[in-house]
């Protein structure tokens, strides 16, 4: 438990000490969501329609943008190869790496959500539910990222890669939480969370050999 | 014959998409023969 | 009992592969031009859907092929993965092509079906939608494998995306159930005009059926032999 707690910390100084990843990361956000008015005829009642869709969309992608720096830095360091070798259990140093990208990356586009969604027009009530729907459903962005980051380490291809593999199976969580169902989200969080880790866990071992 | 075109079409696409996939295979097999 | 296990070696698989493709690439002619003889020629006008109906003929095999294709693929990765048999694993890729190719034809052919009975080339409704998500993953593994150069690695990767993967598939189709529920009300459903399917009609779906599915067999032997010699190559060479 200490060790997860050491980890979790060490990441979030990493991610402190390059804050521009992140921060790049939500400008990505913010763009994309405000590039969907400016595609489109900005009449307030269609805006609130896609409104949840459009911010959904935004964070999926922006925390796709977010999985270069899960394992990639690790990896590149031979910090990785150490942490595969560690008595410690691969899937708590999994876990905890997850969790810590919430806190760094998903956290983060979580808040500013609100902001963006008032340029959709939205009641207070709907920005709350997108707040929330985000809030449990970004979560089950970064597990899911998790495993196709561990299975895409060290390839050609680009994002693109990493993209077509994890966009399918994040299909639920974007139909539950831009649909406001937030128990729904949640219980795709609660199946996340019990086989995202390990199914990363083995893509990591996978990748490094 | 009513909207046959679309049954052409259908039938065209899917024997191309077959045919194709067996040309392929085919001439993957010839040169792993040599 | 034990003879079987040699066939886990690629060495041993392909030679009994090469036997088998023409026990069914054979019959899977044959049946295909019977089917189209008896569902483009022998089965009757429909009196209400006209003659597009025939291209159910095609589009529910191809659909169906397209769906258990897939779950078949998962099964010889994982247990390719499992045990480490290289052909197991050589099987779940000669899968993933075929299965995508349906899996596309059955989108292809599902909106020219679509386009005269409901008036529009493409419809959000949840079989639609869980199809081209289907695709969608099949593209993911299939491009996952052609990224990655080690063979053993590509093979493994493909495991865990295709477990992922198979287990998602369940959760995908309630999701956009229930999506379409929510922002469409009516499903939209195929209509099935006549109750009573006339007897040609029937023979033809199920000699189409048998012709797809003997072809599949046919296809993903022949390209098992292909991967088989390709890795050959490749570790003579390294």
């Amino acid at each position: 438990m200490v060790m997860l707690r050491w980890l979790v910390w060490r990441e979030v100084v990493l991610a402190w000490r390059r804050k521009s990843d992140v921060l790049s990361m939500l400008a990505f956000f913010a763009i994309i969501a405000s590039l969907f008015p400016l595609g489109m005829d900005p009449d307030t009642r269609l805006l609130r329609t896609i409104a949840s869709g459009v911010l959904w969309v935004s964070a999926l992608l922006a925390s796709l943008l977010g999985l270069g720096r899960l394992f990639a830095g690790d990896y590149a360091d031979g910090t990785l190869e150490q942490m595969l070798i560690t008595p410690q259990p691969l899937l708590l140093i999994v876990a905890g790496k997850i969790f810590a990208q919430w806190l760094v990356t998903g956290i983060p586009l979580m808040l500013i959500s609100p902001l963006l969604a008032l340029q959709f027009g939205l009641p207070s009530d709907g920005v709350r539910m997108i707040a929330v729907s985000l809030l449990v459903g970004i979560p089950v962005l970064n597990l899911v990222g998790a495993v196709g980051a561990s299975l895409t380490l060290g390839i050609r291809g680009g994002g693109a890669i990493v993209a077509l593999i994890v966009l399918p199976l994040c299909v639920p969580v974007l139909v539950f939480g831009a649909g406001g169902n937030v128990p729904l989200v949640g219980a795709v969080l609660a199946l996340t969370m019990v086989f995202a880790p390990w199914a990363a866990a083995a893509g990591l071992k996978i990748s490094v050999e | 014959m009513s909207h046959g075109f679309y049954v052409w079409a259908a039938y065209g696409a899917a024997l191309l998409l077959m045919g194709g996939e067996v040309l392929v295979l085919i001439r993957r097999r010839r040169k792993g023969r040599p | 009992m034990s003879n079987w296990y040699k066939y886990a070696s690629p060495v041993h698989l392909h030679p009994l592969a090469s036997r088998l493709i023409p026990w069914f690439a054979i019959p899977a002619a044959i049946l295909l031009i019977a089917g189209l003889y008896v569902g483009l020629v022998l089965a009757p006008t429909d009196f209400q859907q006209g003659d597009v109906y025939r291209v159910l003929f095609i589009h529910v095999p191809a659909a169906w092929i397209g769906m258990f294709l897939y779950i078949l693929m998962a099964v010889y990765a994982a247990i390719g993965w499992a045990y480490n048999a290289r052909a197991s694993s050589m099987m779940a890729s000669s899968l993933s092509i075929t299965g995508a190719l349906f899996t596309f034809l059955a989108l292809l052919t599902g909106a020219l079906w679509g386009k005269p009975t409901w008036g529009t080339w493409w419809a959000w409704d949840a079989r639609t939608t869980s199809t081209l998500i289907l695709l969608f993953l099949y593209i993911g593994f299939i491009a996952l494998q052609s990224a990655i150069d080690d063979p053993r690695r590509a093979d493994r990767a493909g495991a865990v995306l295709a477990l992922v993967g198979v287990i998602n598939v369940p959760i995908i189709y309630f999701s956009v159930q229930w999506w379409n529920t929510l922002h469409q009300g009516a499903t939209i459903r195929i209509a099935s005009g006549t109750t009573t399917i006339a007897t040609p009609m029937l023979v033809a779906w199920l000699i189409m059926s048998a012709a797809c599915w003997l072809y599949s067999v046919a296809v993903v032997l022949s390209r098992l032999c292909c991967i088989i010699e390709d890795r050959e190559q490749l570790e003579a060479t390294q």
